[in-house]
């Protein structure tokens, strides 16, 4: 039995490293031979490239368990020829449509929680909405303004990677004692769990702490285009205590209420540019698909090292490009 | 196999989708600690479903919530799960304004990559690594600051895709008016201040402007 999961395990990284080597391939070949002058124009180029990067990004994300959109800004401002306004552009408008698409679907279900959402929305809101005109004053207010959000990200990047190292996901926490806040807003809710024939009623706590995380949680998604569900998932789990898959559900519906208030700052400042959003939200949409359904069959742990190393390696080489960009280092 | 069959092949399920973004298991650096109890204060818990059969002799699952979950019931072995009023008309308003949006971005983008719009895509990439203010004045020759950059030209499909994204945008705005109605209490103060939150991050430009001018 052991043998056969291994097996099973080993052929589709072998699978899945053959699609993205063939992706790859395709890539390099497009650009050096078929958009050879007058075959197709360079726009057309990048277009192609853009989606088979998206692309490659919507089948490793759910294999990897870390978001599409933190791997698409993370790596996008460490190798695309973007500025750094429209990487975080396209990134915003990637996870807004994956969340909303998703969000009405968990919400019919009963497990996303327009109630828990709210008190924490009312915080993190404004505060995407003021992370977004930061970002954006800083990269055009500056000379070397898109340095310093590169070392941010970077900075912002690691702190990921350190956060989902020590975290620990529970199905469906324990909870000790209810706080004033929460007991007086009465958070509290109820799903139909299919797998236990079963309503699960949970109620919350911690609601103080939890609106200060999201305060901080809606700056940095705000600022860097990031969906921030990396963060919103182990705050409503591990803090507020509220089960893992109403954590994951609500967290859809607080990912679309931020990341849509965010995008006005992008969209008031020229911010999102259609050569770019269009080809990142078919790519990473439809390399989903794939993606998902390889991903029901195993999560082939080497995919994971490898997006856990590119989000880390993005990370540093963000980090430089900003030092050097600001005359620090050398690169 | 008809059309229907084809495009579902491909095109992503919003469980996908879902998915792609925010992994249920978030397993890649974090191990979930499974625990089959539910949350122990103030928290009734039911051990067995109770079987109940309302006047039209359909099987309750659940009986009546006052939150979240109206109900849950078993129709011809079918499970159905009712919502309560804030939540459904929320996820309501999320689905139709984001199946337009995305349904405007497609059919633009169609358009736009045809080469039926004025744009000059070559210049765009010559100007892509510029600043977003510097890559529009260069491109179209206009001001990025306030929505008229896009809303100015409705007939040209790359202002199309941005009035599609901006449909996207107002998604949850929509969503929270639309419920606001429903609620009562705290969850209104809440929903109310959150719309204001919303009203002020659309006019905060067109603010800036008049102030700036």
């Amino acid at each position: 039995m052991a043998t056969e999961i291994t097996t099973t395990k080993f052929r589709t990284s072998v699978i899945l490293i053959m699609i993205v080597s063939l992706v790859l391939a395709a890539a390099a070949v497009l650009w050096e031979t078929v958009g050879s002058e007058q075959t197709l124009p360079l726009w057309a180029r990048w277009v192609i490239l853009l989606f088979l990067f998206a692309f490659v990004i919507g089948v490793i994300g759910p294999l990897s368990g870390v978001g599409g959109g933190v791997i698409f800004v993370g790596l996008g401002m460490a190798i695309l020829p973007f500025h750094v306004d429209f990487i975080r552009g396209a990134g915003l408008v990637a996870a807004l449509t994956t969340a909303l698409s998703s969000a009405p679907h968990f919400a019919e279900r009963g497990l996303a929680n327009l109630r828990i959402a709210a008190p924490l929305v009312v915080v993190s809101t404004i505060f995407s909405v003021i992370g977004g005109i930061v970002g954006l004053w800083v990269s055009s207010a500056f000379p070397n303004g898109a340095s310093y959000v590169k070392i941010s990200l970077g900075i912002v990047l690691l702190i990921l990677l350190s956060a989902l190292a020590f975290s620990k996901n529970v199905e469906y926490p324990q909870i000790k004692k209810r706080d004033k806040l929460a007991e007086k807003l009465g958070i509290k809710g109820a799903w139909y769990e299919p797998t236990l024939n079963k309503v699960i009623e949970y109620q919350a706590t911690n609601l103080p702490i939890a609106m200060l995380a999201f305060a901080g949680v809606g700056f940095v998604a705000g600022m860097f285009g990031l969906g921030a569900g990396w963060a919103n998932v182990p705050i409503l789990n591990l803090v507020i205590g509220v089960p893992l898959k109403v954590s994951v559900a609500t967290s859809m519906i607080i990912l679309a209420i931020n990341d849509s208030a965010s995008l006005w700052v992008y969209l008031a400042n020229g911010a999102v540019l259609p050569l770019i959003v269009v080809p990142v939200v078919l790519g990473i949409g439809i390399g989903s698909r794939i993606g998902s359904r390889i991903a029901v069959r195993t999560k082939p742990k080497i995919i994971k090292y490898i997006v856990i190393g590119l989000i880390g390696l993005s990370a540093i080489v963000n980090v430089l490009q900003g030092l050097a960009g600001i005359g620090v280092l050398r690169w | 196999m008809g059309v229907r069959d084809v495009f579902s092949g491909i095109l992503p399920s919003i469980d996908e989708l879902a998915e792609v973004m925010e992994p249920e298991t978030k397993e890649a650096l974090a191990p979930i600690t499974t625990s089959l109890d539910a949350p122990e204060i103030d928290v009734p818990k039911r051990k067995e479903t109770t079987v109940i059969k309302d006047e039209r002799g359909v099987e309750i699952v659940a009986p009546e919530q006052s939150f979240d979950i109206v109900g849950v019931s078993r129709e011809n072995g079918v499970i159905k799960v009712e919502i309560d009023f804030v939540n459904r008309v929320f996820a309501k308003a999320l689905r139709w304004l984001c199946n337009i949006g995305l349904a405007v971005i497609i059919i633009s983008a169609v358009l736009y990559f045809a080469g039926l719009g004025p744009s000059d895509l070559n210049l765009e990439v010559a100007n892509w690594n510029k600043p977003a203010v510097e890559f529009w004045e260069n491109v179209k020759g206009s001001t990025a600051n306030g929505y008229s950059w896009f809303l100015a030209s409705p007939m040209d499909p790359e202002s199309d895709v941005v009035i599609g994204i901006t449909l996207l945008a107002l998604a949850p705005l929509v969503g929270f008016l639309l419920a606001i109605p429903g609620t009562k209490g705290t969850l209104r103060l809440l929903l109310l201040i959150i719309s204001v939150e919303f009203i002020y991050a659309i006019i905060r430009p067109l603010i800036m402007h008049v102030a700036g001018h």
